[in-house]
Order: structure tokens, then C-alpha cells, then sequence
């Protein structure tokens, strides 16, 4: 990993010093016209893309397969997919911007945008030139593209939370069906949380200290921030917004989301406090029930040798509400409307034929590929909650906000709350400060 | 290192003597440069370049994708009011506190015990350096799963012994130790190694000198091997330092610098501010301060573990 800062360091310094001091190097906007300038390209040459990703696993064996599929079915086009871990994809997108080697296309999630649209790294002409409408994709991901009016991206895919189950452990415990709601989630959760002789936590005599199966896991790092998000959804309350210079968080409401999975783990004690790989607990069936994203998918159906499914993220409080996320491709500047033209031709692609790309578990944002995809096994969970799933805001400092990484304001109060189990109303006050100083910053 | 150090200075003191050589002929001498020069080339672009800029780069604002605008020291400003920044600077020393005491004295130990003649010996010396070759991210997910909670294999035996299950790495109180135990477990070889090299460049003669006057192991060991591995020891201080005060790796796999700040390290900060959060400026005046913290630390370890001239 030194080896890679100092790399990137040397790639960010160099290139400051060679040409982002000169001023002059930097990739100027191109306009929706650009598509026209590509009559002037070469007949025969093909047209070469470089297009930058951040999936790994199973997400990347597909979506490299896509690319494949599209460089054979043309010969205008050929596209270069490049992918790493989503943070160091975007440091090596902005350096490659500044060198002005530019990829050509970019996926990021809708949280990031506002980043990038601030930075004026993004061509929102080029997405006005594609002439989209609406009505083809799911409203959400779709919504998640737009900043301030201006459209930045095509939507790909949406990511939601969903509740993962082991059904062959609900029968041995008696348990006909999965939770909907928080009685009978904690109901469930306590049946299936057995110590290491065989009662589980309703019954008396019962030893946390020496617990074999838990009944219900869930991350504890950024993703049980993404959980108290759902769960102040779930009061109808949003405090995040798009365009916030401040923050005033509603102490009883974040409060209570914030209770309700601490008294998962220091109440009822049917969730592993630390819990670290909670879908690796869930494969290996010491975990009964865990909430995670779509994404598992592929995984769980490969690894797990039980019978499971999914089901909605249960209803806790007044409304149904679940945190999602949806990925986009995007078109960085360029002065070459070759390049745009064929990142045009290549988005469009991509969307239109998602359909294959949800065979890694992914739902596709084109309502057309979504209804041709070839259902994934727990997928229709996922499927009933795209009318209520909840985004995290395209705010331009978003990436620091709800970073993952420390210092990271929603870190700190999901993990004070899930691992040292703080006052909820402390936690509340400490991410409102949290969060308003680095929308001062 | 020391055997190396004296082969060189007599070397070097063989090159400037005008009595008995000739002198270094000047093609010999451009020859030499031709051998140094590729790793002069990559010294000047990927290390001393990128450290120029750096400090550069400490006086701007700069997000990576635009230009830069020079806003003198409020980079450094900020420093003096960054809760986060503060909290780092802790860490680190806390970090440092925690990890080089062990590496010197348990490698030292070590080292003087495969310094031994013994059956095995070898075949020690090759286990006690296997965690350092290993890659510093494979040595965090080993660690991650030992310590996993609830299903580690640390926290079984704990469990089995009678003992409650400890939260290595997401008790706030507790994942800096947890942390300073890996790296002292993947340095403690390195240094034993180091250590080793050093114990057996001292003369056996002075050892049977002593035998002979009566002295006791400890006074050999007091009196003759300390102080004749003070070079050795002296180079393992510094190097532990700027290892330790450098990390990076594991703790980006084992905590990402949690939970909540409690391992947030410099460097893990650096890499946050710089490559997450694109303060390209503000990065790098933290680099400048790791860069400062690092110059006064080996001042003082120079001032307490001074080698002489000539050792």
C-alpha cells in the first residue's frame, strides 16, 4: 500500500508540477455537439475508450464481459475497461484528468456526483445529447443523475438493503415466515440466537456470554449509518439534503433509529457486537438473519449449502423506508468529440443491455433490461422496494460526510453506537457538530 | 553492518590515499556514475521529486482535477484547530510508544538467542523472518480473522479458558494495542535479523578476554556487546521509528482508523485527506509534518545513541 501512495503521490505531484502549473492542460467541456464532429472521424479506425470502474469480484467478471460482448458487436468503438476499489478508481480518474489523458467514461455512485459536478470534471452535454427519457428507467435511479436540474449521468444499476434469511434454521426454530416488522424481527431474532448449550434468548437460563448462533447480523462499520438513515426515513424524516450549509439533526427521531439497533446488540443481544463480514456469518450459518445489499447475491447463491432467501427491510417504525444507492455512467470533459461520440454510442449500450448485468445481483436502472434479466435467485425482494428506497444526498462534500473511511462523521456515530453503545441523544449531537463542521470547511 | 561499514570506510580511505594506489582514474570514476545513474534516475523522479512537491504542494489548495491556488500556511493553520489532525498526531506517538520499546529489546533478546550454537538454529532464524515477508495487507486479514469477536480463534481459546471474549479491534480502548501487536509480531524477524548481524561482527576474542577476567554473562553483555552494538542498535531505532510512525497498510486493512478515530494514525490521515477527500494541499502539509515529527525524533535518538566517528 506505500508503494501505491507513492504512486499516486508521485503521479499527482509530478503532474502538478509538469502541467497543472501551466494552467493549461486541463480537458475543456465539450458541448452536445460533439456527437456531430464524429462524421470528420476516420471510416475504418476504430475509435479507443478508456473506461474506469470500481467493482471487484463477481461485479467485475461481469461488467468486463459486457465490455467484451460490446467491443465484438461493433467496430467503431473499442473500449479499454480498467477497474479498482471504487476510492483509488477516482484518485486515478482526477489524476489522469489533470495529466489530460482523460478516461472517457466513468461509473460512480449518485452519493458522489455532487463531487465531481463541483470539481467541473463532468460533460452534462454529452448526457443532454443522448436524448434520454425518462420514462425508460426506474424513477429513482433516474432522479439520482439529476443535480440541480442538469442531468450528469445515465443510470446503470440500484443497490439496496434487504433482509437475507437461512430457512432451514427458521423451521428448526419455528418460524414460518420472515419479519416484517420490528416485533416480529426481534421476536425471530431472539428465537434464533442459541448459546453454546442450546437455549436461545428467550428462554431462561440463557448464556450471552457464550452465544453459537446469533439471529441477526448486520455491518458495523458506514452500513449501520445507512441503517439509521432508512430508519429516519422510516419516521418520515430526511434531515440531508442536496444543497445543506447546515445541519440540525432531530434529536428524538436519529435517537430512536440509532436505539433500535443499539438495543439489537446490548438489549437483546441477537446481534454480534463488532460483527465484522456479517454475509460471511450468514454463509457459514452461525448468523440466522443479516441485512446487506444486493450485491451478496451472486455470493450467497454460489456459497450457501442451505435453503435461504431474501425478504423487504423490515418495517420499524410508521413507514416503509430503505437506504439504496444507484450507479451511473458518466462522460468526464474532453476536447476529442471522437472520444464523447463513441463514450455516447458505448453508455448507451451499456444501459440498454444491462439486462446480463443483473446476473451479478445488480438491478438494472433501463426498465427494458430490468424486465428481461434473467431473475437472480432473492432478487425480488430487492425488486419490491425500488418504490421506497431512500438516497443519500448528491451534496458536493457528501464524500466526506458519509465517508467509510475515519475520520468520517457517520462512521463515528455508527460505530459509538454499535460498538461502545453511547447515549443515542450524545451520538445525535456529536455527527449534527460532526457534520456541520465539515459543511463549514 | 558494522563489518560493512568498516570494509567501506577502509575502502573509501583506499581510494583518497595518494601512498601505495594509484588514484581513482576519471574514467574509472565515470564508470561508476554510468552504475549509479539508473538509481539516481529513479531517486530524482519517484522519491526526491515527489518530496519537493509535496512541500510545494503544502502551500496550495488543490482538489487534483483543477488548478492550484496558493494559499500560504493556512494548510499548516488548519493544522493547529483540526480535532481530527490532533487526534492522529496521539495516535502515532501512542502508536510509536507502544511498538518500539518490544521490537528493540525482544528482538534483541531474540537475536542473542539464535546468536547461540544450537541444533535448529538456521531453521529459526528463517521462521523468526517469515511474518516480515509476508505482504503487510495478507498480514492484516490473517490478523482481521483472528480477531474476529465472536468467531476468532484468539476469542475461542479466551472463551475456553474460562475468559469473556475481547473486541481486538472495534473497542476503541483497545485496537491501537491490538494493532501494535501485529506490527511488533511482523517486525520483531526483521530486527532479529538486523540484530544478529550485529552480534556476530564482535570479535569472539574479546568474549574469551573477558572469560578469562572473570566476568559474569551479564557484564560481557553490558560491558562488551551493548556497547559494541550500539551502530547496529543505533540503525534498528531509526528504522523501527520511521517504520512504526510510517504505517499504513494493516491499519488501513484492520480498522480503516477506527472505530471512530481511536487508530487514526498520520499517515492513515494523510491518505484520507489526500486521496479520498481530494485536499491535495492539506495532505500534503501533513506529510510535511509526519517529515518534521520523524527529523526531531531521530535528533534526539541521535543525541541518546550517538555513534562515534570511526565505530
Amino acid at each position: 500500500m506505500k508503494k501505491i501512495i507513492a504512486v499516486l503521490a508521485s503521479i499527482a505531484m509530478v503532474s502538478s508540477l509538469f502541467s497543472g502549473c501551466a494552467g493549461g492542460s486541463q480537458p475543456a467541456s465539450t458541448a452536445s455537439g460533439a456527437a456531430s464532429g464524429a462524421a470528420s472521424s476516420s471510416a475504418s479506425a476504430p475509435v479507443s475508450i478508456n473506461y474506469y470502474g470500481g467493482w471487484t469480484g463477481g461485479d467485475l467478471d461481469k461488467m468486463s464481459a459486457l465490455v467484451q460482448k460490446f467491443n465484438e458487436s461493433q467496430s467503431e468503438v473499442q473500449v479499454t475497461f480498467t477497474s479498482l476499489q471504487w476510492s483509488q478508481m477516482f484518485t486515478k480518474f482526477l489524476a489522469d484528468y489533470q495529466a489530460g489523458s482523460t478516461p472517457d467514461v466513468v461509473a460512480m455512485h449518485t452519493f458522489e456526483l455532487g463531487q465531481f459536478v463541483d470539481m467541473g470534471v463532468l460533460n452534462a452535454d454529452a448526457i443532454k445529447g443522448l436524448n434520454l427519457n425518462a420514462a425508460d428507467y426506474i424513477k429513482t435511479a433516474w432522479d439520482g443523475t439529476i443535480l440541480n436540474d442538469v442531468q450528469y449521468g445515465i443510470p446503470l444499476d440500484v443497490n439496496m438493503h434487504a433482509l437475507y434469511y437461512n430457512k432451514d434454521l427458521f423451521k428448526a426454530a419455528g418460524i414460518a415466515s420472515a419479519p416484517t416488522n420490528k416485533e416480529e424481527l426481534i421476536a425471530a431474532a431472539q428465537k434464533l440466537t442459541v448459546d453454546a448449550n442450546g437455549k436461545n434468548a428467550t428462554e431462561s437460563g440463557f448464556d450471552a456470554a457464550n452465544i453459537k448462533q446469533y439471529g441477526f447480523g448486520f455491518l458495523q462499520n458506514h452500513h449501520a449509518f445507512y441503517q439509521t438513515f432508512a430508519l429516519m426515513n422510516q419516521q418520515g424524516y430526511n434531515p440531508f439534503t442536496d444543497n445543506m450549509t447546515t445541519l440540525s439533526l432531530d434529536s428524538g427521531k436519529t435517537s430512536a433509529a440509532l436505539q433500535f439497533l443499539e438495543d439489537l446488540v446490548y438489549k437483546y443481544k441477537v446481534t454480534p457486537a463488532g460483527e465484522k463480514s456479517p454475509i460471511d456469518d450468514f454463509k457459514a450459518g452461525s448468523v440466522a438473519m443479516v441485512i446487506d445489499g444486493n450485491w451478496q447475491l451472486s455470493g450467497v447463491n454460489s456459497a450457501a449449502k442451505f435453503d435461504w432467501d431474501t425478504a423487504a427491510y423490515p418495517q420499524i417504525f410508521s413507514q416503509k423506508a430503505v437506504w439504496g444507492a444507484a450507479e451511473l455512467l458518466a462522460i468526464p470533459n474532453n476536447k476529442d468529440a471522437d472520444k464523447v461520440k463513441a463514450a455516447q454510442t458505448f453508455i448507451k449500450w451499456l444501459s440498454d443491455n444491462s439486462a446480463e448485468w443483473a446476473l451479478s445481483g445488480q438491478i438494472p436502472a433501463n426498465v427494458k433490461a430490468q424486465q428481461a434479466a434473467t431473475k437472480i435467485k432473492g432478487i425480488d425482494a430487492y425488486n419490491s422496494e425500488l418504490d421506497y428506497v431512500k438516497f443519500l444526498p448528491a451534496h458536493k462534500k457528501s464524500v466526506k460526510i458519509f465517508s467509510s473511511a475515519a475520520p468520517s462523521p457517520i462512521l463515528t456515530a455508527a460505530q459509538n453506537a454499535m460498538l461502545n453503545g453511547k447515549d443515542p441523544a450524545e451520538i445525535t449531537k456529536q455527527l449534527e457538530s460532526d457534520i456541520n463542521k465539515v459543511l463549514a470547511g | 553492518m558494522s563489518n560493512r561499514q568498516m570494509s567501506s570506510g577502509a575502502a573509501a580511505r583506499n581510494l583518497t590515499s595518494t601512498k601505495g594506489t594509484k588514484p581513482l582514474r576519471a574514467s574509472q570514476g565515470k564508470i561508476a556514475a554510468l552504475f549509479l545513474l539508473p538509481y539516481l534516475a529513479v531517486f530524482l523522479v519517484f522519491r526526491l521529486g515527489p518530496s519537493i512537491a509535496g512541500i510545494a504542494i503544502s502551500f496550495f489548495k488543490w482538489d487534483l482535477a483543477g488548478s492550484l491556488s496558493f494559499i500560504g500556511i493556512n494548510n499548516f493553520k488548519r493544522m493547529l484547530t483540526d480535532s481530527n489532525f490532533h487526534t492522529s498526531i496521539l495516535n502515532t506517538l501512542i502508536f510509536f510508544v507502544l511498538t518500539l520499546p518490544p521490537l528493540i529489546l525482544l528482538s534483541l533478546l531474540l537475536a542473542a538467542f539464535f546468536n547461540q550454537k544450537m541444533r535448529g538454529r538456521n531453521v529459526g532464524r528463517v521462521v523468526a523472518i517469515i511474518p516480515y515477508v509476508l505482504i503487510p495487507a495478507v498480514v492484516g486479514i490473517i490478523w482481521n480473522w483472528m480477531y474476529d469477536n465472536n468467531f476468532g480463534i484468539l476469542n475461542f481459546y479466551i472463551k475456553k479458558m474460562g475468559g469473556s471474549a475481547i473486541h481486538w479491534l472495534t473497542n476503541e480502548h483497545v485496537a491501537l494495542i491490538s494493532v501494535a501487536i501485529v506490527i511488533i509480531w511482523s517486525f520483531l524477524g526483521y530486527n532479529t535479523i538486523l540484530f544478529l548481524a550485529g552480534l556476530q561482527g564482535i570479535p569472539k576474542e574479546l568474549y574469551e578476554a573477558s572469560l578469562i577476567d572473570g566476568a559474569t554473562r551479564f557484564q560481557t553483555f553490558m560491558k562488551i556487546t551493548l556497547p559494541l552494538l550500539k551502530p547496529t542498535t543505533s540503525m534498528v531505532v531509526t528504522l523501527t521509528m520511521v517504520n512504526t510512525v510510517q504505517l499504513f497498510d494493516q491499519i488501513y486493512v484492520m480498522t480503516n482508523g477506527g472505530p471512530g478515530t481511536s487508530t487514526l494514525t498520520m499517515v492513515q490521515y494523510l491518505y484520507t485527506s489526500a486521496f479520498q477527500n481530494y485536499e491535495m494541499g492539506y495532505g500534503s502539509a501533513i506529510e510535511v509534518a509526519v517529515l518534521i515529527i520523524l527529523v526531531i525524533m531521530i535528533f534526539i535518538q541521535n543525541k541518546f545513541l550517538k555513534v562515534d566517528e570511526g565505530v
